[in-house]
């Protein structure tokens, strides 16, 4: 009979002892939190900036701003506001703070209003005939048109600080970063929008016909789409696709919410009505169709309440659709493996800063009041060439996901988990400012 | 006693692979990809039967597309999200009398805005690949 000597079985329990513990070692919590603590913030970011000290590249829209009436350029004694003109202030100073003199790719130039934008440009010179301007223009377009004004601060934050000449990686352009699947569908109903703007005896209204009066439906080409750049035609033609967008979703909405018998599927669930903020769900699908397509959305959300269907007993609660709370590291995994893959050509540093990034969202997970903690371990993958590299792998059962989190997942078009990325940009506000004051307390809280 | 460590090792390495390999499940299921078979022939007879009811075709592709989806039970949710926006993005074309040619532009500009980032991304401008039959077979019918 084969004996396996002794001297054998105490080498193979050492080996085994040893080889725990670096497992164990490899195994260890995670990193601790990578957040620095909120610095100050400058006080550079509340003031104007003097015309006088911007370059003249930069004041291309302070020159066109000039001549628009002075009800749009200065101060407003009554006002269609309902948020201070600060939080534009700090939305357009901060963005990219510090890089005002520098050309930047993400920012444009155009030669007309009909032209091809060219990348790398300045940043406008954030001026108080530019802040008024700006902030006049789209309280005034809000209040035409029935807009939550403050409901869309924080997604125009994140889209472009509201600056008119950025210019997407895709060729997203403008203070509403439209693509041009959005501008060619917004601009079937222009004309209906515009009519309605120019026959309506709302002051706002009134105040934005003299601009608006020839103005006219945007081509969706790339080609031509300095109509929502050029200073010219802006910032009026971006807000008012963004109005058309939004309503025309909204719309949209409405329909697909009813055909898919979303209410009482929430219901059965454990979210009857008046258990949650109704407002704030419609919000929350109305970011998520902005980015992902209201299709994609619908899909998202259908496919969402069948999965946790799937698990008997299990009922939503309003935490299950809180985007403060739900960390942002779920979008960096691949959902079939559930692990963050190294992706094709991407180098060593980038995947590091993929990995970090990952690691710094994960430890907010220990203070987050969530109803669903995943188990997060770290395991070795192999790339093409069957090299080994150190990763992550997240254990879930997706029945037990928020709804952030599922976004964050299984969002196929646009930004995974935009809504999650939208309310930092509410939260950045909400810690500069007095909590209400720019964005609405309960933003994307139901 | 050198041959004894080795196999010993060896046990020990085979042990540790089997117990440390991650557990990767297949990229789509068989159930998806039975999903896309169909509307691929779909896109095959739609081109072939131009004289036909070709509606009456689409019609019969989405009721065994759900046949199959109700009949092998829930899949895994990247491929229930993919197999459900490729119903739905199908179901968006008018049918009957309800569709005009002269409207095809409008219908695949809806399509594609009702499926494709709208704003801002960092992942494809195009849409989504379970929306792609639907516009192929939307410009089948526009032909």
């Amino acid at each position: 009979m084969f004996r396996i000597p002794k001297w054998s079985i105490v080498a193979f329990v050492l080996f085994s002892v040893v080889a725990a513990f670096f497992i164990h070692r490899w195994n260890s919590p995670l990193e601790s939190a990578e957040f620095s603590s909120q610095d100050p913030v400058p006080p550079e970011f509340f003031e104007f900036e003097d015309p006088e000290s911007c370059r003249s590249s930069r004041k291309e829209y302070e020159k066109v701003f000039q001549t628009l009436p002075p009800d749009f350029t200065k101060d407003r004694a009554s006002s269609s506001a309902d948020f201070p003109k600060s939080c534009l202030t700090y939305m357009l100073r901060s963005y990219h703070a510090g890089t005002q003199d520098r050309e930047n790719k993400r920012m444009a130039k155009c030669s007309g209003p009909t032209s091809q934008p060219r990348r790398n440009a300045m940043k406008a010179c954030v001026s108080e005939t530019f802040v008024n301007t700006l902030y006049n223009m789209y309280t005034d377009i809000a209040d035409c048109y029935d807009l939550p004004q403050r409901d869309l601060i924080p997604k125009i934050f994140n889209e472009s600080s509201f600056h008119p000449n950025i210019l997407g990686r895709a060729g997203d352009s403008g203070i509403g970063q439209m693509t041009d699947s959005a501008i060619d569908h917004a601009g079937k109903r222009f004309e209906e929008f515009k009519t309605k703007l120019m026959t309506s005896d709302k002051p706002a209204c009134q105040r934005l016909q003299p601009l608006v009066k020839n103005l006219k439906r945007q081509d969706p080409s790339f080609g031509k789409r300095c109509g929502f750049i050029h200073p010219a035609v802006n910032p009026i033609t971006s807000y008012m696709y963004i109005a058309i967008k939004y309503h025309q979703d909204r719309d949209g909405l409405q329909r697909k919410l009813a055909e898919r018998d979303i209410k009482n599927r929430l219901r059965e669930l454990g979210l009857g009505p008046g258990s949650y903020d109704e407002e704030q769900f419609e919000q929350v699908m109305l970011i998520l169709s902005y980015n992902s397509g209201l299709g994609g959305a619908m899909t998202l959300l259908n496919n969402y309440l069948n999965e946790v269907k799937t698990k008997k007993g299990r009922q939503l609660t309003r935490d299950d659709f809180n985007f403060k709370e739900e960390p942002l590291f779920y979008r960096h995994l691949d959902p079939v493996s559930r692990t963050i893959k190294m992706r094709k050509g991407e180098s060593k540093a980038d995947f590091a800063g993929r990995l970090r990034e990952f690691r710094s969202e994960v430890a907010r997970l220990e203070n987050a009041k969530l109803n669903y903690k995943p188990k997060i371990e770290q395991v070795t993958l192999k790339d093409a060439n069957g090299n080994p590299y150190a990763s992550y792998k997240v254990r879930f059962s997706a029945p037990d996901l928020s709804f952030p989190a599922f976004i964050q997942l299984y969002q196929t078009s646009g930004s995974r988990g935009y809504p999650t990325l939208v309310r930092r940009k509410a939260d950045q506000l909400n810690v500069v400012f007095e909590e209400g004051t720019c964005v609405p307390e309960s933003f994307l809280v139901l | 006693m050198c041959s004894r460590i080795i196999l010993s090792s060896l046990i020990f390495g085979f042990c540790s692979v089997s117990l440390g390999q991650q557990d990767e499940p297949a990229e789509v299921s068989v159930v998806r990809t039975t999903v896309e078979k169909e509307v691929a022939q779909l896109e095959a007879e739609l081109q072939l039967k131009k004289n036909q009811d070709r509606f009456a075709l689409i019609q019969k592709t989405e009721k065994k597309i759900k046949q199959i989806r109700s009949k092998q039970g829930r899949q895994q949710p990247q491929d229930e999200i993919f197999m459900d926006s490729l119903e739905s993005s199908l179901s968006e074309i008018p049918r009957g009398k309800k569709f005009e040619k002269a409207k095809c532009k409008d219908y695949s500009a809806s399509i594609r805005d009702l499926y494709s980032p709208g704003s801002g991304t960092e992942l494809e401008e195009k849409p989504d690949a379970s929306v792609q039959p639907a516009l192929n077979i939307l410009k089948l019918l526009c032909q």
